[in-house]
């Protein structure tokens, strides 16, 4: 038994006569005969061939389409699609090597370019402060927005890195409870991690014992 | 250095009006009127009336030019028209057949 | 040799009928007539309200007219377009606005 498909695919060797409407992407392989009503996306593969009147959401085609397309968001060519046919649909896209005969209509040309849409690139977000800044207690965070470019003074850059005093180098991590706001008391260190840290200073001064 | 060229092989039938500089290399029949300066290029015939600040000619023009700073004649032009500019130079080698009138 | 474009300055207008070959820039504003043998670029501030002919044209202004093209009519994103094209090939970028015939040969199969 087949689980239920998340969208409709009209296989290559299928012809389809009649009136097909639904809510759910349709992806069209073989040919459909007479209308298609979608609340979704039609998709006509290369080897599809739809001869039907078509209202959807969205419409992309790169096989043959006779007949006029209606899309509420967008109308799609690509380089294989052939249309013979009206579109209206308020954004647009055809590509070089698309064929097409009929009627383009974006609607009110006055109105606001639709926003291009591509897919959302994830916003790059500086690392998180290490521990060791909350210690250094650094002039200013790095915040993940980026900065808005000032307009009357030259560009400050916000995401720092926290300043340091040079003669320090940071050889071990400090356990330190970064939930404690910045600027709190730290907690009494125990006594072993006194020991570690003052071992490591001590490391730079030469210590000459006379053997005993 | 100009903005606007009209190369060689443009030939424009009708009017241009602008703001800023134009260079014409190609043809030119109808009228050219500018807020700033004309050049004439040697390869150019233009068959128009020219109102502008300044026109510098080394090619063809027939019609009359209406310069509201300067005119100058280069060498090897060949002008038929009349020309109506406060200043107007004309060097030695062009052509000129008309009236001139510099009290504007 | 290749012309140098002609290139027609934002504040320029020419009311005609404009011919030539080489590559021709429009920053400014054309009405009438243009044929071109090589490439029409519109460029964001130009606007031609005419008839092009052309080889290719490249619209990322404004265009009010019938473009006549024998290779490629590209509009893209910045192009706003009212009118008929006519080319073997035409690309419209996502955000061109245009609204007017494509005309271009669609070959079917039989049985269509």
């Amino acid at each position: 038994m087949a689980e239920l498909a998340q969208e409709t695919v009209v296989g290559e060797t299928i012809i389809i006569t009649g009136d097909v409407q639904g809510d759910e992407n349709l992806t069209v392989y073989g040919r459909i005969d007479g209308t298609i009503a979608l609340s979704k996306h039609l998709t006509v593969a290369e080897s599809g061939i739809v001869k039907a009147e078509v209202q959807v959401q969205a419409a992309i085609v790169s096989g043959i389409v006779v007949g006029n397309i209606t899309a509420t968001d967008y109308i799609e060519i690509t380089v294989t699609g052939r249309l013979v046919g009206d579109i209206k649909a308020p954004r647009i896209i055809i590509a070089r090597g698309a064929r097409v005969n009929g009627m383009v209509d974006m609607g009110d040309l006055e109105a606001p370019r639709p926003t291009v849409t591509k897919t959302a690139r994830p916003q790059l977000t500086p690392n998180a402060p290490s521990p060791a800044a909350a210690v250094f207690k650094p002039m200013s965070l790095p915040t993940p927005r980026p900065p808005p470019i000032p307009v009357s003074r030259m560009p400050t850059p916000v995401n720092t890195a926290p300043i340091m005093p040079i003669h320090t180098e940071i050889e071990d991590e400090i356990d330190i409870d970064d939930s404690l706001p910045i600027g709190s008391a730290m907690p009494a260190m125990s006594p072993e991690t006194v020991a570690r840290l003052s071992a490591k200073r001590l490391k730079k001064k030469v210590v000459v014992r006379k053997r005993p | 250095m100009a903005n606007t060229v009209i190369g060689n092989s443009i030939v424009i039938d009708g009017e241009i009006i602008g703001e800023e500089d134009l260079v014409i290399q190609g043809t030119v029949k109808g009228r050219v009127a500018l807020k700033e300066s004309l050049f004439i290029e040697p390869t150019a015939v233009v068959e128009a009336d020219v109102d502008t600040q300044n026109v510098e000619i080394s090619g063809q023009v027939t019609g009359n030019i209406v310069a509201s700073n300067m005119v100058e004649l280069k060498t090897q032009c060949r002008v038929v028209g009349d020309i109506k500019a406060p200043r107007i130079r004309i060097g030695d080698g062009a052509s000129f057949k008309g009236n001139v009138d510099m009290d504007v | 040799m290749a012309d140098t474009p002609c290139v027609i300055g934002e504040t320029i207008q020419i009311r005609g009928n404009l011919s030539g070959s080489g590559d021709l820039v429009v920053r400014g504003r054309i009405e009438g007539f243009i044929s071109l043998q090589d490439r029409l670029i519109i460029e964001e501030s130009g606007s031609v309200m005419a008839t092009v002919e052309s080889r290719d044209v490249t619209v990322n202004g404004t265009v009010n007219g019938d473009i006549d093209a024998v290779d490629t009519v590209s509009l893209n994103s910045s192009a706003t377009m009212i009118g008929d094209i006519r080319a073997p090939q035409i690309e419209i970028q996502d955000g061109a606005r245009f609204r007017g015939r494509l005309a271009m040969d669609v070959p079917l199969p039989e049985g269509i």
